[in-house]
């Protein structure tokens, strides 16, 4: 059966019922973890897997995971956002190389609801969006570095993440610049 | 069997998937069940506060239950349930044909004993909305054919109108 259409309103829900979702488990993970350190990486971890599924129904859609430098990459990245959480994060800051760039988001939907208890200031509450950067690229056989490098939960003026390329993955693969 | 075919799931759907795992790796208070019902009675009050701080008063019990089936679990699976039925006294049974936390297992057999960790939440789900919205009750999930669900709501007692 062909899924029903999603209207505006259902898209919403859905970014709303993922954050709510979300919540509830970073609750759960800040009380069966001692540190923020391992907090943030079980967040890292869950997004990496999250982000491995994603990219194949971003492809599946007709999208194309073949990108000939790391600026469509990162146009492909907030594509893949805006698919997928109803958000389109501005890109900044790319380094001369081409091989750095940063995802800003003013607003960020996963924290909406959310403020950061005094024990857990190193908490990278939306790590999750990180580790699903890295899942996606790596699913289309690029590894990248990806981090939080400002977060508005911790005081900061927005959210951004930076993205490093790292390397291609499997480089017997030629003829792509 | 269905024609294959990809099945689009969104950001929740792998969200969900993620969180399953999660259970079963660390150990907890709770069981893993009980702590994936947990979540989503959690969820669901949250989501019923805000999305009926506008909508007319429920008139009785049966129309919680059906605004529950219908716009509620649409909002959260993209379609209504598609059968209710009702002894009238306190037993709901809402069928959930081609359910789509279940379509995976179809071509994986094998992880049929997973099946009770992907109904869990939600059961949770169904139980915070109900008694978000005055019905306390009990949920009991199972699927006896893939990919079809049939929740169990028993009601335990219904706060009425305030």
């Amino acid at each position: 059966m062909a899924r029903q259409s999603r209207g505006s309103e259902s898209k919403r829900v859905t970014a709303e019922l993922f954050t709510l979702t979300y919540g509830a488990l970073v609750a759960n993970i800040v009380r069966d973890f001692d540190t923020d350190a391992e907090i943030n990486e079980q967040l890292d971890k869950i997004g990496f897997n999250i982000g491995l599924k994603l990219v194949e129904d971003y492809l599946a859609r007709g999208n194309s995971g073949r990108c000939n430098d790391f600026k469509e990459t990162a146009e492909a990245v907030v594509k893949g956002f805006k698919i997928f959480l109803g958000i389109t994060p501005t890109i900044c800051k790319f380094s001369s190389a081409g091989d750095e760039f940063s995802l800003v988001l003013e607003n960020n939907p996963l924290t909406e609801f959310v403020d950061l208890p005094a024990e857990h200031q190193n908490l990278l509450y939306s790590n999750v969006l990180a580790g699903a950067i890295r899942g996606a690229l790596h699913n289309v056989q690029l590894e990248v570095e990806a981090r939080f490098v400002q977060d508005q939960l911790r005081g900061d003026q927005i959210n951004e993440i930076r993205v490093k390329f790292i390397r291609r993955i499997e480089e017997i693969i030629q003829g792509d610049d | 069997m269905k024609n294959a075919h990809v099945q689009a799931f969104d950001a929740f759907d792998a969200l969900m998937i993620e969180i399953i795992k999660y259970s079963n790796s660390v150990p907890s208070d709770d069981s893993d069940i009980r702590f994936l019902e947990s979540l989503g009675v959690n969820v669901s009050e949250k989501l019923i506060e805000k999305a009926t701080k506008d909508h007319a008063r429920f008139t009785n019990e049966l129309d919680i239950v059906k605004y529950v089936c219908t716009e509620f679990w649409s909002s959260v699976y993209h379609k209504q349930v598609d059968t209710l039925k009702t002894n009238y006294q306190d037993v709901y049974v809402l069928t959930v044909n081609d359910f789509q936390p279940l379509l995976k297992f179809e071509s994986i057999p094998e992880s049929i004993s997973e099946i009770p960790k992907h109904l869990a939440f939600p059961s949770g789900l169904l139980k915070g909305a109900l008694c978000s919205l005055g019905l306390n009750c009990v949920v009991a999930a199972d699927c006896e054919q893939l990919p079809t669900c049939k929740f169990t709501v028993t009601v335990l007692s219904y706060r009425g109108i305030s």
